[in-house]
């Protein structure tokens, strides 16, 4: 007995020092952990990943995110850490559910993730600029484009904030966190939606956050972007040498494991194509002396289904939305007396269908549009919207572009030569050379093109309408990225199913618009 | 289990108010909980119709469109004059009304020969009676938006029910995600046409019809066919509406026996009621099964308040309980206890302690009356010790003298045991001296410094004197403020400094024989009746012994020289022999005779005599050891002393000593003229000389003698006398 006594008050004795210890350890350190989402490209519900590394799991989800975010905050705050959920942007636009919510589904979801603050990313421009900043007034946290700006007066939009200083503890040491919005943007993004916007230099931009975050005590920098860690090396010199303690990024090689050193600055990446499956949980400590990290630890967080139970409130706020749009989606707009198949190397009455809408939505001479923007066949019978967003699930626009006649017909012949998804084609037919295709060798396998029932001119300019992906010469044909842009129509899909209900039966037919030709 | 009263009353309290208030909270829970599931059947019986009639609200307006449709002008003549395709494009215009996803047109086929009409006829005939009508349709033309199912069309007795003019109207499902209304109607009867067409209407019912039930009432609802759920209210994680789920078949086991089954479930991170029942067509025929999903909160919450509300009263309950289970145990319980210890400490004798409790209640009267009950018995007790302790005092004060015949020491316990007995700091005793009519002070105990017998009054003069002529005890509290108080040299010593007195007069046979002075009563009170009473009767005692003492003394004292009596001599020195022989020391025997004495008287007179035997017995006394050896007139001019514990060498050296300080004494004697005195002394020892008495007086009586015949104003020992010398007194 005497000697379980001696034992016991051995152990309660060693305890007391380890403790003791350990409350002396904490005095002196401060922990922050930083968790970093964004890239949701409205994922609001779960789906099967087809990437690594979860390929094959049922992965994201608002529900399952909020609640992830959430057991990480109660841990972070367990151990005694400050926890701030920073967002690399890219969340709004993106499905069914941020289209047709105009990405109130995605910003209702957020609002329950507790964001401490959200980069503006280039997808968030997608629905227009009008439909951004409706969003960021409904957003319960800052979003932040230190760069942005309003190209008629160079003022900064009250939409958005330029950066945050986040108070850690009462002795004043403050973390300052800066949004810088990926400079591409004015030119990745269709022009009416950028229209108003003006990008001001990165170097001034990290200059005038460093003078605010020195005017407000924070010694503790952050960067909020979308750099990848690969390619943007630019960039992420300026900011390394202009010393920002961490720069968040994107990481599109899945290689990061979350974290990297760069002299002194903290790399922190975010999976680039997380849509969110998964988080970035980065533990910084801090000497509370010095206001110095002197160690960190970085972790990717998984955010699978069968792992976690999902947010009940989410949940909710989802499943309202995804009722909202599946009444949207089941409302029949035309009942089409053919099965509607979609092309690839053929002319299908699908690719004519939509080609003559766009033509017709653009007033243009030619309408051209990509095989692979068909994703789906629409049975005969009733046609719902769902039937069209599965079909049609790109968000592209309508573009017209001036294109010269012999761009035209080069471009013809490029999809004719490649035979991957033939270019769908209105106002104009052309046939081609199937063994010249196949041979892969011959630069010519186009064999006529005849715009409007006649030859094509080379030397005459033709309005061509296509979608916006295209425009920028994406897909395989950038000659037409340096055409002229002569108007924009609105969503592809939307402006096509616009026209149909209005038309109501649908009975496209093969025209022989592409003719398929075996030459000996 | 030992409990205390308090916690008893505590404990009754809160068992009194707690089981009447366990007992309403578990009978009102329960009884709510039995509501609750009565008013949960009750609304989820409602919700369920609601959600039956909601879910069929579409099918009668799908009749009355059909209907009308049917009875276009347009659309008889198309089935009087036109083929079937002509129908079927008639029929294709009437999408935007109906919405339809297919329609068919069925006719009553001629059956065994018989024409047509005739078949027409006889079927009219029947039309409104009660026989089914015998034959087979056949489909006459279709209008099929999309691909059909044939399982979905009508059994042939549907079309010859609705031939017969009743309208078959139906719920059918196509594979996982569609449901359809199927109305089947005949059309109007004045159609006039040859043959019995019978119309089959399919409109798909759109999730949006249920979806309006859970966006109004958050409820969700989930239909199936026999086997799979085909709409849904629900959506999966992956944001697919949950179609294509199994039936629970404990819910199909369930519905067999009764209308509907009940089931708690949990959907996500949603805790809900399911109900499962059948649903029927307007034939009472079944179609398929219905789960309306009820979350659960908004039932549990009602009842929920209550109970929680219950719960905040029992705890409330139970908190006053405790509160006035407290309050009366701190009113009653408390001073009970306080009672008890009291009574406890009371019966151990201390009757000071009070109990102390001052209310103007029972409890308050019953501690005053036990406080007055604990003065008297307090004081009783006092009385009662002090009885016992004067009675103690009196033994012991007796006692003590009875063992005494020294005066002085019996004058000191006298004072000692009455200064302790009246609890003052010291005290002293004056003897009156009938020669000098004074009184003085005889013995003292407490002063600093040595005694000294000077200070002597004159009866009446001071306290003390006060006492003695009046013969009445006098008691002064505040003495420094008593004019009547005479202050000696040792009084106005500061260390010395007198606060209270009792002068307490002796009296031996009504005659006051001296004063007992007592001195500063210890503790602020001064002396007081009690203590007056006392010292009287220790005065009295005092008295008789110190009278009983001075007798005795008178007795055994030669009145002249004041030496011990020969009688007194001869009891002495038989006691000191016989310790002697015991006990194995020595002692020796003094005989003295002075020189020449009849000379003085014969010379002087009688009276000159008597001082020179006055002044040599006083040279006796104050030259041997005082208490130790006893000096007694031997008889005439003769003394003798006893000196026990005395060898040889010793007593010689004391006889020499008296012998020396005699012939060194001077007397005058009549007419100033100083008389020379001497003395013979002879000494004898035992056992060196004799163990027996009279030997011993007569060897010291033989030494004497030798001493007187060798010249006088000489000691001489009987072991120095030559044995022929030795004479025997007789000769």
């Amino acid at each position: 007995m005497k000697k379980l006594f001696k034992s016991i008050f051995y152990f309660v004795f060693v305890m007391f020092f380890i403790i003791a210890y350990s409350f002396v350890d904490m005095a002196k350190t401060t922990k922050v952990t930083f968790v970093v989402s964004g890239i949701l490209q409205g994922n609001i519900v779960s789906y099967k990943a087809s990437g690594e590394p979860y390929r094959g799991a049922m992965v994201g989800g608002m529900p399952f995110l909020v609640s992830k975010i959430s057991e990480l905050k109660k841990k972070a705050h367990k151990s005694r850490s400050a926890f701030y959920l920073l967002d690399c942007g890219d969340n709004f636009p993106g499905t069914a559910h941020s289209y047709y919510s105009q990405c109130r589904a995605v910003v209702d979801t957020m609002n329950l993730m507790g964001v401490t603050a959200m980069l503006l990313g280039n997808r968030e421009l997608d629905y227009g600029f009008e439909v951004l900043k409706a969003r960021s007034r409904d957003a319960n946290f800052p979003i932040l484009a230190a760069n942005v700006r309003n190209k008629n007066d160079g003022a900064p939009f009250a939409e958005f904030q330029d950066s945050l200083i986040l108070p850690l503890d009462d002795a004043g040491f403050k973390i300052g966190v800066v949004g810088i919005t990926p400079p591409e943007t004015l030119t990745d993004s269709t022009i009416k939606n950028v229209s108003e916007l003006a990008l001001i230099g990165e170097t001034e931009t990290v200059e005038i956050f460093k003078r605010k975050a020195a005017k407000e005590g924070a010694s503790f920098t952050v960067a909020l972007t979308q750099l990848d860690f690969e390619k943007d090396r630019q960039l992420l010199d300026l900011l390394v040498r202009s010393g920002i303690d961490m720069v968040i990024g994107l990481d599109f090689t899945n290689q990061m494991n979350g974290i990297k050193k760069s002299g002194d600055t903290m790399l922190v990446a975010l999976n680039g194509f997380a849509k969110g499956a998964q988080l970035t949980k980065v533990d910084v400590f801090f000497d509370t002396r010095t206001r110095r990290p002197f160690d960190f630890c970085a972790e990717m967080v998984p955010v699978a289904v069968n792992q976690i139970e999902p947010d009940g409130d989410c949940a909710k706020v989802v499943s309202d939305y995804l009722r909202k749009l599946d009444a949207i989606m089941n409302q029949v707009i035309a009942v089409s007396e053919v099965d509607l198949k979609r092309p690839f190397n053929e002319e299908t009455n699908f690719g004519n269908l939509i080609a003559d809408y766009m033509r017709k939505a653009a007033s243009a001479e030619v309408a051209v549009q990509n095989a692979g923007s068909f994703r789906a066949d629409i049975d005969s019978g009733d046609v719902t919207v769902g039937d069209f967003y599965n079909a049609l699930p790109f968000d592209n626009d309508i573009v017209s572009i001036e294109v010269p006649g012999d761009v035209l017909y080069d471009v013809i012949n490029t999809t004719c030569r490649r035979e991957r998804g033939l270019l769908q084609i209105s106002g104009a037919s052309y046939s081609y050379d199937a063994n010249a295709a196949q041979s892969g060798h011959t630069a010519e396998a186009l064999l006529s093109l005849s715009v409007g029932g006649s030859e094509i001119r080379k030397d005459k300019k033709y309005i061509v309408a296509t979608n916006s992906f295209l425009a920028s010469g994406q897909g395989g044909y950038p000659q037409l990225k340096n055409c002229r842009m002569v108007g924009s129509f609105g969503n592809l899909r939307e402006s096509v199913m616009m026209r149909i209900r209005e038309d109501k039966i649908l009975k496209p037919s093969i025209e022989g618009r592409i003719t398929r030709v075996s030459k000996p | 289990m030992n409990l205390r009263l308090s916690h008893k009353i505590i404990l009754n309290f809160a068992i009194i108010l707690i089981i009447p208030m366990l007992l309403s909270v578990y009978l009102v829970s329960s009884d709510l909980a039995e509501r609750s599931e009565r008013e949960i059947d009750n609304q989820l019986e409602f919700t369920t119709k609601i959600v039956n009639k909601f879910f069929f609200r579409s099918l009668n307006s799908i009749q009355v469109q059909l209907n009308l449709l049917a009875g276009t002008e347009k659309f008889r003549a198309a089935l009087e004059k036109s083929g079937s395709e002509e129908i079927a494009l008639l029929i294709k215009s009437w999408d935007e009304k109906l919405n339809y996803s297919f329609i068919d047109v069925y006719y009553l086929a001629t059956q065994e020969g018989r024409s047509a009409s005739a078949e027409e006829e006889g079927l009219r005939a029947k039309t409104n009676g009660t026989q089914a009508a015998a034959g087979r349709f056949e489909l006459y033309a279709s209008v099929r938006k999309s691909k059909f199912d044939p399982a979905m069309a009508p059994a042939d007795d549907a079309l010859g029910k609705a031939a017969r003019g009743k309208n078959q109207s139906s719920i059918v499902f196509a594979g996982e995600q569609k449901a359809y209304f199927r109305c089947v109607i005949k059309p109007p009867e004045n159609l006039g046409v040859n043959k019995t067409f019978v119309l089959c209407a399919y409109v798909q019912i759109p999730n949006e019809s249920i979806d309006a039930i859970k966006d109004i009432t958050n409820i969700d609802v989930m239909i199936f066919d026999d086997k799979i759920s085909v709409m849904s209210t629900r959506f999966d994680p992956s944001g697919r509406r949950t179609t294509g789920l199994k039936l629970d078949a404990e819910a199909v086991r369930r519905l067999e026996k009764s209308p509907s089954y009940r089931v708690n479930d949990k959907f996500l991170s949603d805790y809900t009621v399911n109900v499962y029942s059948k649903i029927f067509d307007e034939d009472k025929k079944f179609c398929g099964y219905m789960c309306v999903i009820v979350p659960r909160e908004l039932f549990a919450m009602a009842s929920m308040y209550v109970v929680k509300n219950l719960y905040i009263i029992l705890a409330i309950s139970l908190a006053l309980a405790t509160l006035s289970g407290y309050l009366l145990s701190s009113n009653i319980a408390a001073p009970l206890v306080q009672f008890a210890k009291i009574a406890h400490i009371t019966s151990e004798g201390d009757f000071k302690q009070k109990v102390d409790i001052r209310r103007s209640d029972e409890i308050g009267e019953l501690a005053s009356a036990f406080n007055k009950m604990g003065g008297k018995l307090d004081r009783y007790n006092e009385s009662l010790k002090r009885k016992m302790f004067e009675i103690t005092t009196l033994y012991e004060v007796s006692q003590s003298m009875n063992f005494l015949n020294n005066k002085d020491q019996l004058l000191t316990i006298i004072l000692t045991k009455m200064i302790e007995a009246l609890n003052a700091e010291k005290g002293s005793i004056m003897l009156y001296n009938a020669e000098e009519c004074l009184i003085s002070c005889e013995m003292a105990v407490g002063y600093p410094g040595k005694f000294e017998r000077r200070v002597k009054f004159s009866p009446g003069e001071g306290k003390a004197g006060q006492a003695f002529q009046s013969g009445e005890t006098i008691i002064s509290n505040d003495i420094q403020s008593d004019n009547s108080f005479l202050r000696t040299q040792s009084t106005q010593n500061t260390d010395n400094v007198t606060r209270n007195m009792m002068c307490v007069p002796m009296k031996a046979k009504d005659e006051a024989i001296g004063v007992i002075n007592i001195v500063n009563k210890k503790g602020a009170e001064g002396f007081n009746e009690e203590d007056k009473a006392l010292a009287l009767s220790l005065s009295t005692q005092a008295a008789m012994t110190i009278e009983n003492a001075r007798l005795y003394e008178l007795s055994i004292t030669d009145g002249m020289t004041r030496l011990f009596i020969h009688r007194y001599f001869q009891i002495r020195l038989d006691e000191e022999l016989k310790r002697c022989n015991r006990y194995g020391p020595v002692m020796s025997l003094i005989m003295t005779d002075i020189d020449h004495f009849k000379k003085f008287n014969d010379t002087y007179g009688h009276q000159v005599g008597d001082m020179v035997l006055i002044k040599v017995a006083d040279i006796i006394r104050e030259t041997i050891r005082n208490e130790v050896d006893i000096p007694c007139r031997y008889g005439g001019e003769e003394f003798a002393i006893i000196a026990p514990q005395t060898g040889f060498e010793d007593a010689k050296k004391m006889a020499e000593r008296i012998r020396t300080a005699v012939e060194s004494a001077k007397l005058q004697g009549p007419g100033g003229k100083l008389l020379q005195i001497t003395i013979s002394l002879g000494i004898s020892t035992c056992p060196l000389n004799s163990k027996d008495k009279k030997d011993l007086i007569l060897k010291a009586d033989s030494a004497l003698y030798y001493s007187k015949k060798n010249g006088r104003n000489r000691a001489t020992h009987f072991s120095e006398v030559p044995a022929a010398a030795v004479e025997s007194p007789e000769a």
